[in-house]
């Protein structure tokens, strides 16, 4: 700070100079027209006034001493004043002692008249400030000439004295408050001031490099060397070239962003601006600036900027993903029902592109004619309750299509209660609709599979339980002498319906190892016509009891690498189901080998299978049943059509209603044939 | 071996077994039985048959038609057809079982015990 403020002094005096300089010549100027008062009333006082205008001087002339005081008084700017000894009414001393006393004349350069008798006194008051020159009368113009000249040129001196004085002064005094100034502000920024010697190289720094920076004060006068030292090492060059061209160019002003090190090791990012003094030559000799910390404002900007980036990518992300999962946003502003929504929502209504408005009526138009009402009043009542709501309603779309959207709303309200504003999303649920009745109905289907299953398990246990009761009061003492006679029957029965009930569970446990992947094949090569004949035979008499009739058409082996159990499962299931649907008419199988496939047919001349049902039956817990046609688990064709798959192989109908039904099994033969 | 006088009662059973061991049952009790494999049937013997039944035992679910559709084409029949007595033999409790006409209602696996109290309430 020392040396900035002998910089001070060192720089103003050049401005001083040429400020006194300015001063010296403009002096004459305020001196002229040079008027002197003349005290007198003697005759020669003519002579006096004109050799005054002939050195260019402008007189005044008064004759008496108080018309001088009363002159000087005024504060009539004179360069001198001639006084006469002899005045009339003061003495020549009283008046020079009165001249003394004004504040214009105490310094005033006098000239004395004096008369040729007159006592010629050597003292004067106010002698040590102004000079006092005696004119003698008669008066001898070149002497005159002389005296005056003397008295004004001393006058003249003085005055440029005291302009000088002054003009120190006010230089004096505004130096000093520069340097306060500069003083303050170096203590009160936080900014880093520097002063470079150029020539030297040393460099001065404010006390911001030990406040803010934290380096000890004896570095307060270092040198450019720790300045450029403690630029981030990856900013130096570029800093450093920047300076280069500033100092061999003509620019006076610089800035330049870079990393300073603190003494802790951190680097402040900073912004330096400075300013660069040249002599006359143009040759930089000094260099001022100023160096910001900025890292504070840059770290907030960052952090700005990155906020700004999470917010923006938030958003991105929020729209990328309402758009994925078919999302729309939307607000309506309770007071006029105006309605904000994002891109998303209108495509959830069928607009490709969005419409221009959207109101509660267009939302209401969009709605199922059957559903508008159910969503107006949901929002509706949300808005009474100040509560929130979901439902779900199908809309039309515009080009006709009938989709499910599911929207959900809440009531948002102002600081009185009021309710101000409806929230919520929108999106699509076709598919969760499609889903939902897919699971209502299998769910419909199982519950409809365990009432049969209850119904189908019910029956023969039914049949059994009446056969043992029956059986029992047979043998009891007072039972009917031909009672005893139906019990083989009655066993025979109750064989037959425990087998049933035997099948039934079997194909219960089909379905859950089919369900879980488990049913496996054991596969061995027999001979279908063989196996079909079999079966045909073992269920001849059940058949026959149902007044039906079985045929089998086969012309020769159908050999074949099959599993002999599930096939003869798959046999017995098409029969069971020709009987029981073939209202009584003949029955009729055919087997047929081609060299690579087996073909099984079971033909049915009963009510017949609508075109619609035909897929239907082959699924699980399906049947064409209905009251008028109970029977089966529904899980006959659906255990067929899967072993079927497991060997490869098909099955299929073909059928009218009232034309009976042909099944259809082709099964590859696994190994070549005979 | 019918009790003479007896007005005979009408079973409605699909399952021939459960059919037949009950007739046989009923018949050795001395009650005269009907009998029908399905509503259809059951509708025939009541129009066409000489007597009127004095109770119908009723199996719901049947091919062709079932216990409860029959119950309702009943009602569409003379007074008194519709007045007679049904006891349904059901698994589950149905609509059927509420049904005006229906008096009283057995579980299956049936209990003959039980059965004979109700054909005995209404057969004499």
């Amino acid at each position: 700070m020392k040396r900035l403020a002998r910089f001070h002094l060192r720089l103003e005096p050049r401005k001083a100079g040429l400020a006194r300089g300015a001063a010296l010549d403009e002096r004459p100027a305020d001196l002229e027209p040079l008027k002197v008062l003349i005290v007198s009333d003697r005759p020669d006082v003519e002579e006096l006034v004109r050799l005054h205008r002939e050195m260019g001087i402008v007189p005044t002339v008064v004759t008496t001493g108080y018309q001088a005081v009363k002159m000087l008084a005024c504060g009539d700017d004179y360069a001198a004043a001639v006084v006469d000894v002899r005045l009339p009414a003061m003495t020549n001393l009283a008046l020079v002692a009165l001249i003394r006393n004004c504040e214009h004349g105490r310094n005033l350069p006098l000239g004395i008249l004096l008369g040729p008798g007159d006592e010629r006194r050597v003292s004067f008051p106010g002698q040590e400030n102004a000079p006092v020159e005696l004119i003698r009368q008669p008066l001898e113009p070149d002497r005159v000439r002389g005296k005056l000249k003397w008295l004004i040129e001393h006058e003249r001196r003085q005055r440029a004295l005291l302009l000088e004085r002054a003009e120190r002064h006010r230089l004096e005094t505004a130096l000093r408050q520069s340097e306060l100034r500069y003083r303050m502000v170096g203590a009160a920024t936080r900014d880093l001031l520097y002063d470079w010697d150029t020539l030297t190289n040393a460099v001065e720094w404010n006390r911001a490099l030990c406040d803010e920076y934290g380096y000890p004060e004896d570095i307060l006068e270092s040198d450019f060397g720790f300045w450029y030292e403690h630029i981030h090492p990856e900013d130096r060059g570029r800093v450093s070239a920047a300076l280069d061209r500033l100092l061999g160019g003509p620019e006076s002003r610089w800035e330049a962003t870079y990393r300073f090190r603190r003494a802790d090791g951190s680097y402040a990012e900073v912004v330096d601006r400075g300013y660069v003094l040249r002599d006359s030559a143009g040759k930089a000799v000094r260099m001022f600036g100023a160096i910001q910390d900025q890292s504070a404002q840059r770290q907030a900007e960052r952090t700005l900027r990155e906020r700004e980036e999470r917010f923006r990518r938030g958003q991105e992300r929020l729209q990328r993903a309402t758009r994925a999962a078919r999302v729309g946003v939307w607000e309506i502003d309770l007071p006029d029902w105006s309605i904000w929504r994002d891109e998303q929502h209108d495509r959830l209504f069928g607009h490709e592109a969005p419409l221009p408005e959207w109101t509660r009526e267009t939302l209401l138009a969009h709605v199922h004619p059957d559903d508008r009402e159910r969503v107006r009043a949901d929002q509706d009542r949300a808005i009474l309750e100040r509560g929130s709501y979901a439902h779900e309603f199908r809309v039309l779309w515009p080009d006709g299509s009938v989709h499910w959207l599911a929207s959900a709303g809440r009531t948002e309200c102002d600081a009185e209660g009021r309710a101000v504003k409806i929230i919520g999303t929108v999106r699509d649920a076709t598919d969760t609709k499609a889903i939902e009745s897919e699971l209502r109905e299998a769910v419909r289907a199982r519950d409809e599979f365990l009432s049969i299953a209850s119904h189908e398990l019910k029956t023969p246990l039914t049949a059994i339980s009446l056969q043992a009761q029956i059986i029992r009061r047979a043998t009891q003492p007072n039972a009917p002498a031909n009672a005893i006679d139906r019990v083989p029957l009655l066993v025979d029965q109750m064989d037959r319906q425990v087998r049933r009930l035997a099948r039934l569970v079997d194909d219960m446990l089909d379905i859950s190892r089919l369900a879980l992947g488990k049913l496996a094949l054991h596969l061995e090569t027999f001979d279908l016509t063989e196996l079909a004949r079999e079966v045909i035979e073992r269920m001849a008499p059940e058949i026959m009891a149902i007044g039906s009739t079985l045929s089998l058409d086969a012309e020769e082996p159908v050999i074949g690498h099959w599993d002999r159990f599930r096939i003869d499962q798959v046999l017995v299931n098409l029969l069971t189901n020709a009987a029981r649907y073939g209202e009584g008419n003949p029955i009729e199988v055919t087997v047929r080998g081609s060299p690579t496939q087996a073909r099984l047919t079971v033909r049915d001349r009963g009510r017949g299978i609508a075109h619609e049902d035909q897929e239907r039956i082959f699924q699980r817990f399906e049947r064409v049943a209905s009251e008028a046609t109970p029977g089966g688990l529904g899980l006959g064709l659906f255990i067929v059509r899967q072993i079927l798959e497991l060997h490869e192989g098909s099955i299929r109908v073909e059928s009218a209603l009232g034309q009976g039904s042909l099944f259809i099994v082709e099964l590859p033969r696994g190994v070549p044939g005979p | 071996m019918a009790s003479p006088g007896r007005r005979p009662l009408l079973l409605v059973e699909d399952e021939p077994d459960i059919r037949n061991s009950l007739r046989d049952l009923l018949a050795d009790a001395g009650y005269p039985v009907l009998t029908a494999a399905n509503g259809r049937e059951a509708l025939e013997c009541l129009r066409t048959g000489a007597e009127r039944p004095a109770l119908i035992l009723l199996d719901l679910m049947m091919p062709v038609m079932g216990g409860s559709t029959f119950l309702e084409r009943l009602e569409q029949e003379p007074d008194d057809l519709v007045a007679i007595p049904v006891v349904v033999l059901s698994a589950a409790k149905d609509a059927a079982t509420r049904h005006p006409a229906t008096v009283g209602r057995i579980e299956k696996p049936i209990d003959l015990d039980e059965l004979l109290d109700w054909v005995r309430r209404y057969c004499g």
